[in-house]
C-alpha cells in the first residue's frame, strides 16, 4: 500500500508540470470551452441586458434592453431598464423617445435624452417607472438607466 | 553549508551544479517559448533587451534555486520583482488604452474591468444560482477576461493548491516586499484569533456578495486597488470606499508586514487566501516536518510568513492547510527537518525529488504570469531612460 | 396550506437573506448538532415573534403595503443597524474573557439570557421586510379576522424555516475549535455591513426630503 501510495503521489505530482503547459497553451480554447459548457453570462445588472427591441430613427436608433430584476433566487421587487441610443455621433442634440419596456403595445414612459450634456429625464407613463436612475456615455452611444418596480407603487 | 560565522549550520536539500544546469536546460527552453509569445523574436531594440534580461533573470533564479537550496530567498526576490512589474505594467497599460487608472461608469458598462483572482470565492454561489458572473468584466477575448482568469485559476489550482498565494498572486509580492524591510520584527506575536479572520472575511463577503449579487470585496475591502485601478470618485460614497481601501492598503501591506515581518494582508485578511487553502487538498505537494530532526526550536513557527506553522502542527509534523509553499520553513530550519513533499510519500523520501518535482511546475507558472510583465516593465523603464516617457 | 406551500416556495430565498446573519451565528456557537437546533430555534422563534407582530398589523391597518411605507427606509435603515448593533456586540462580547471573575455589562447580559441573542437576532432579521415577507404580508392582509392574519403569516414562516434546519448541522463541527472563532469574527464583518446600509439608509431618509 505504501508503495502504491508513493507511485500514485509521484505521478499526480509529475502531472503538474503537463496541467500548468496545458493550462497556459490551450488557454484560448479553455475559456472559450468554459463559457460554452457553462452558459454563463455577466451579470445584466453590469451590462444592462440583453436588447429585446430596437427602433431605427434614419442615422440612429434607440434600443430597449430587457428590463433588470435578477436576485439570487427569483426576482427583486426593484430593477431597471436600460434604453441605449447610438451611434454616439450620429445623435441629435436632443432624444425624445416613448419607450415600452414591457412590449405589451403601451408606451410607458417617455424619455427625453439631452445628449450633449448626456441628462436625461423620463415622463412615467406607467406607475411602476421612477426616476432616472443613471447615463452613462458609452464608446458608441448613451445608455439610460431608468428605474422599475416589478408591480405598481 | 555554513550560512555565516556564528550562525547554526543549515542542513538543505540541494543539488549538484551539474544536475542543476541539467535540470535548468529545460526550463530556460519554456522561458523562452513562454516570454516570445511566438515564433519569432521582437525587433524592437528596447523590448529584445526586455526579454533578454528577463530570461536570463528568471533561468538563473531557477539554478540557484536547485543548486543553492534556497528556494525563499530567490522566489522571495523574483515574487517581489513580479509585483513591481505588474503595478508598473498594469498602471501604464490602464493610461496609455484609457487615459486613467480611475474606473468610470461607462467601463463597468460596457465591461472593460480585468477580472481578478480575488474575485473568484464571491462569484461562485451568484454562478451557481443565476449562471451569471457579478463583475463588470468580459467573457472571453481581452486581457485578464474572465474566462481566461478562471481557466488560469483552476489549473494553478490543480498544479499547485496554495502555492498560488506565494508563486502567482501579483499582489502577495507587495506584501512580501515590505515584510522584508527592518531588520527584526517590532510585533513578534499575533493574537492565534486573528489568523482565522480570512476564512471569516471569506464566509461573510461570500453570503453578501450572494445575497447583494454584487462583488462586495472588490467595492469595499479590497486594499489593491490602491494600485491597481479604483471607481473614479464621483460622490461622498466613492469618497468613503476610497478613504478605507487606501487605508487598508496603507495598514495591511505597508505597516503591519514592516512592523511583524511577515504578510500581514496574505496571512491575517485576504479572503482569495482562505478559499485557496482549501485547495491543498488537491494538490500532489505539501511541506512537512521530519520529526526525527526536528529540535523543536520554533524558529520556522516564528519566520513563516503566513502563519501556517504551530507548535502543534510541528509536533505533528505537518504545517496548517494555509500554507503556501514559500520555502521559508525549508530554508531557515537549521537541522533541515521542514521539506517539500509529494503526498503518499514516506517522510524519507528523497528531499530533492519532491522540491524539483515541485519547482518546475511552479516556476513555470510564475514565468508565464510574471514574465511578460517583468519584461514589459524594464520595457517601460527603459523607454523612460532612453526618450523620457513610457509610452 | 396555501400560506404554508408559499412559504415552502419561497424559503430557499428567505434563507439566502438570512444566511449572512445565520450561518456566522451557527458557526460561533457550534457545539453539538443538538444544542444548534437549540439555536435555531431561538432564532426561528425571534423570527416568528416579528412576523406575527406584522401579521396583526397587516390587520389591524387593512392596508395592502407594510405600515409605515411612507418612511419604509427608515424603518428599514433602523432595522438594519439594530441588527448591525446586535451582531457586533455577539462578534465582539460573545469571547470567553481571560481574566477570572463575573463577567460584566453585555457579557453578563449574553450570559443571563442567552436564548434573547439568537431571539433577537431572529426578529430583527425577520423585520427586515425581505421579498418573501412581503408577499405574505399581502396574502395575510386580505384576511378578515385578526386569527387570520396571524394563522397565515405562522404558516408561511412554518414554510420558509424547513430550509433553515439543514445549518444546524454546523453544530457538528465543534471538534474545530477555530469554526467557533471563524463564525464570531464573521459576525462582526457582517455586523459592519449591516451597519453601513442602516446608517445609509437612515440619513438618505432624513437628508432627503
Amino acid at each position: 500500500m505504501n508503495r502504491v501510495s508513493a507511485v500514485l503521489g509521484y505521478l499526480l505530482a509529475a502531472l503538474a508540470l503537463p496541467i500548468v503547459l496545458a493550462t497556459f497553451v490551450g488557454l484560448g480554447q479553455w475559456e472559450r470551452g468554459l463559457v460554452a459548457v457553462t452558459g454563463l453570462r455577466v451579470s445584466p445588472w453590469f451590462t444592462g441586458g440583453d436588447v429585446v427591441a430596437t427602433a431605427a430613427h434614419g442615422r440612429y436608433e434607440t434600443r430597449v434592453h430587457e428590463p433588470v430584476f435578477q436576485a439570487l433566487i427569483g426576482e427583486r421587487d426593484d430593477g431597471f431598464v436600460q434604453v441605449t441610443v447610438a451611434p454616439a455621433d450620429s445623435l441629435p442634440p436632443v432624444v425624445r423617445e416613448e419607450v415600452d419596456y414591457d412590449l405589451d403595445g403601451k408606451p410607458d414612459f417617455v424619455l427625453t435624452l439631452d445628449t450633449a450634456a448626456a441628462e436625461a429625464e423620463v415622463e412615467p407613463l406607467d406607475e411602476r417607472v421612477g426616476p432616472v436612475r443613471g447615463v452613462v456615455r458609452l464608446d458608441d452611444g448613451i445608455a439610460v438607466r431608468v428605474n422599475l418596480a416589478k408591480t405598481g407603487r | 553549508m555554513t550560512e555565516a560565522p556564528g550562525r547554526p549550520q543549515v542542513v538543505r536539500p540541494r543539488l549538484t551544479a551539474g544536475k542543476s544546469v541539467l535540470l535548468t536546460v529545460p526550463m530556460m527552453l519554456l522561458t523562452a517559448m513562454l516570454l516570445a509569445g511566438g515564433p519569432a523574436l521582437p525587433t524592437d531594440p528596447l523590448l529584445l533587451t526586455s526579454v533578454a534580461v528577463t530570461w536570463v533573470l528568471l533561468n538563473v533564479v531557477f539554478f540557484r534555486m536547485l543548486s543553492t537550496g534556497r528556494v525563499f530567498a530567490y522566489r522571495s526576490a523574483l515574487f517581489v520583482t513580479l509585483a513591481v512589474a505588474f503595478v508598473i505594467t498594469f498602471s501604464t497599460a490602464l493610461l496609455s488604452t484609457r487615459g486613467s487608472l480611475a474606473l468610470s461608469d461607462s467601463d463597468i458598462v460596457q465591461g472593460k474591468t480585468p477580472f481578478c483572482h480575488l474575485v473568484i470565492p464571491f462569484v461562485i454561489v451568484p454562478g451557481i444560482f443565476t449562471r451569471t458572473i457579478i463583475f463588470p468584466g468580459t467573457l472571453v477575448g481581452t486581457f485578464a477576461s474572465i474566462g481566461s482568469m478562471i481557466v488560469l485559476w483552476l489549473g494553478a489550482t490543480l498544479a499547485l493548491g496554495r502555492a498560488w498565494c506565494s508563486w502567482i498572486c501579483f499582489y502577495g509580492g507587495l506584501d512580501e516586499g515590505f515584510s522584508k524591510l527592518g531588520k527584526r520584527p517590532r510585533i513578534a506575536t499575533v493574537p492565534r484569533w486573528l489568523t482565522h479572520l480570512p476564512w471569516a472575511v471569506l464566509i461573510a463577503v461570500v453570503l453578501l456578495s450572494a445575497v447583494s449579487l454584487s462583488p462586495v470585496y472588490c467595492e469595499w475591502l479590497c486594499p489593491f486597488k490602491a494600485v491597481t485601478e479604483a471607481p473614479a470618485i464621483t460622490n461622498a460614497l466613492v469618497i468613503f470606499q476610497t478613504v478605507l481601501f487606501v487605508t487598508l492598503f496603507v495598514a495591511l501591506v505597508v505597516v503591519l508586514p514592516v512592523l511583524l515581518k511577515r504578510r500581514a494582508q496574505c496571512g491575517l485578511f485576504c479572503p482569495f487566501a482562505a478559499f485557496q487553502s482549501l485547495a491543498n487538498r488537491v494538490t500532489a505537494f505539501d511541506v512537512r516536518i521530519d520529526r526525527e530532526r526536528c529540535t523543536d526550536c520554533g524558529l520556522c513557527v516564528r519566520t513563516c510568513p503566513t502563519f501556517s506553522l504551530t507548535e502543534d502542527s510541528v509536533r505533528a509534523g505537518r504545517t496548517l492547510i494555509t500554507c503556501t509553499m514559500c520555502g521559508r520553513c525549508v530554508d531557515v530550519c537549521p537541522s533541515g527537518a521542514a521539506r517539500y513533499h509529494v503526498k503518499g510519500t514516506g517522510i524519507n523520501a528523497s528531499a530533492n525529488a519532491a522540491r524539483t518535482l515541485f519547482l518546475f511546475p511552479a516556476f513555470v507558472f510564475m514565468s508565464a504570469i510574471g514574465g511578460g510583465m517583468i519584461s514589459t516593465a524594464i520595457w517601460r523603464l527603459l523607454r523612460l531612460a532612453t526618450t523620457g516617457s513610457m509610452f | 396550506m396555501q400560506p404554508f406551500l408559499l412559504g415552502l416556495a419561497s424559503g430557499a430565498t428567505c434563507l439566502a437573506y438570512c444566511a449572512p446573519v445565520l450561518v456566522p451565528l451557527m458557526l460561533g456557537e457550534a457545539r453539538g448538532v443538538r444544542r444548534s437546533l437549540l439555536l435555531l430555534a431561538q432564532f426561528l422563534g425571534g423570527r416568528l415573534a416579528g412576523y406575527l407582530l406584522f401579521g396583526f398589523a397587516a390587520w389591524a391597518t387593512g392596508r395592502l403595503a407594510p405600515p409605515g411605507t411612507a418612511h419604509r427606509g427608515l424603518a428599514f435603515g433602523i432595522a438594519y443597524a439594530a441588527l448591525a448593533l446586535l451582531l457586533l456586540a455577539y462578534g465582539v462580547f460573545r469571547s470567553p474573557t481571560v481574566c477570572a471573575g463575573e463577567p460584566r455589562g453585555v457579557r453578563a447580559l449574553l450570559r443571563r439570557w442567552p436564548a434573547a441573542l439568537p431571539a433577537g437576532l431572529g426578529f430583527l432579521t425577520g423585520v427586515n421586510l425581505c421579498p418573501p415577507f412581503l408577499l405574505a404580508f399581502a396574502g395575510a392582509a386580505d384576511s378578515t379576522s385578526v386569527w387570520g392574519s396571524l394563522l397565515f403569516f405562522a404558516l408561511f414562516f412554518a414554510g420558509t424555516s424547513v430550509f433553515m434546519v439543514p445549518l444546524s448541522l454546523a453544530g457538528g463541527l465543534r471538534r474545530f475549535h477555530a469554526v467557533r472563532i471563524v463564525g464570531r469574527l464573521a459576525a462582526v464583518c457582517v455586523g459592519l455591513y449591516y451597519l453601513y446600509v442602516g446608517v445609509l439608509l437612515i440619513v438618505r431618509e432624513v437628508a432627503v426630503p
